[in-house]
């Protein structure tokens, strides 16, 4: 692999990663501190809260939050790692 | 030699999704209910307007699992502790209509001041057919997680799980890591990835924690439990449930 320290380019799919990874641990933060969370899905079909199959597209992340459905793609994900650091 | 592969579930299933995770806490029911309340009662308060209150029920094992009727699609508004056979654990159900997220919940308990070992299983079967979109989908999983104030969550453990994925087509493995606190539950020679955490080797882990999984006789062996329940407040998301509309998943028209 190229590159070394003085490299800091990171590729789409490691930032994806890392971008659904804080996601995932702001909604475990979320759930620890007694917030309802609930059907966390990563790539999969969408459904609501009902668990009724909404379409065939796959978010990078779904869940329900506080009651609330709500769904995550790539662009969104990387948006709040930008705006966490 | 008996290969405890058997198909029986709890109840033989007649309270399935209800039964579909279990969450097994290491305290009596009492300080259960009150680290839930604890844990869960200041956000449901901003969220709903209503408090979660306490009380003693009594009755059967299908009674008491009927206090948690109707059930929920969106938001949890009844929680059932029950004590078990030799006091070593409270089981804790809820009223969410997909069954209780029993391994996320076990962490959260663990997690809390003045939590305790929280042991979180799930075991469904595998009726989703992919042509209809009818049934459920497999799944069955154990989570060990035990409180650690030393820790980045304030919790130490991990999980196992083996589920059908959302198009039904294929099974998918969630292997245990490091904190797993057990021996390895896996058979990594299995061929198929359901094979991998067997039913077989489900039991095997609950019994090691003297967990009787599917034993009537193991839960509210003195006929009684503790309800907690969401009381007042505007209301809450989502949709009530029966529990036949539940087993049969069943989406009224006006939903």
């Amino acid at each position: 692999m190229k590159g070394g320290a003085a490299t800091t380019r990171i590729s789409p799919e490691a930032q994806q990663a890392r971008a659904l990874q804080a996601k995932l641990d702001e909604l475990h933060r979320m759930h620890l501190d007694g917030r309802s969370v609930s059907g966390a899905r990563t790539n999969q079909r969408q459904v609501g809260t009902d668990a009724r199959q909404l379409g065939l597209n796959r978010p990078d992340l779904q869940y329900t939050l506080d009651g609330k459905r709500y769904y995550v793609g790539a662009i969104l994900l990387l948006l709040v790692v930008g705006a966490c650091e | 030699m008996v290969d405890r592969t058997d198909e029986r579930y709890l109840l033989d299933g007649a309270w399935f999704p209800v039964t579909h995770g279990i969450t097994f806490l290491a305290a009596d029911a009492a300080t259960c209910a009150d680290v839930l309340v604890s844990w869960r009662g200041r956000a449901t308060t901003e969220l709903t307007g209503g408090v979660l209150r306490t009380r003693r029920v009594e009755g059967t094992l299908p009674e008491l699992l009927g206090t948690l009727l109707p059930l929920r699609t969106a938001y949890v508004t009844r929680y059932l502790m029950l004590p078990t056979a030799g006091a070593r654990w409270t089981a804790m159900l809820d009223n969410s209509w997909r069954g209780s997220e029993a391994i996320s919940d076990a962490a959260g308990m663990a997690a809390q001041p003045g939590g305790m070992r929280g042991v979180g299983v799930v075991d469904s079967p595998q009726t989703f057919d992919r042509r209809t979109r009818t049934g459920w989908w497999g799944a069955r999983g154990v989570a060990v997680f035990d409180p650690d104030p030393s820790a980045t969550w304030g919790v130490r453990g991990s999980s196992v799980k083996v589920q059908v994925s959302d198009t039904g087509r294929r099974w998918e493995l969630t292997e245990p890591d490091e904190e797993w606190p057990l021996p390895d539950p896996l058979d990594r020679t299995a061929r198929r990835t359901q094979d991998t955490f067997s039913r077989a080797s489900l039991l095997r882990v609950a019994d090691s924690l003297g967990i009787r999984l599917h034993d009537e006789g193991f839960y509210a062996p003195d006929g009684w439990g503790v309800l907690v329940e969401l009381v007042g407040g505007r209301g809450v998301p989502g949709r009530e449930r029966t529990l036949a509309q539940a087993q049969a998943n069943e989406f009224p028209e006006d939903d």
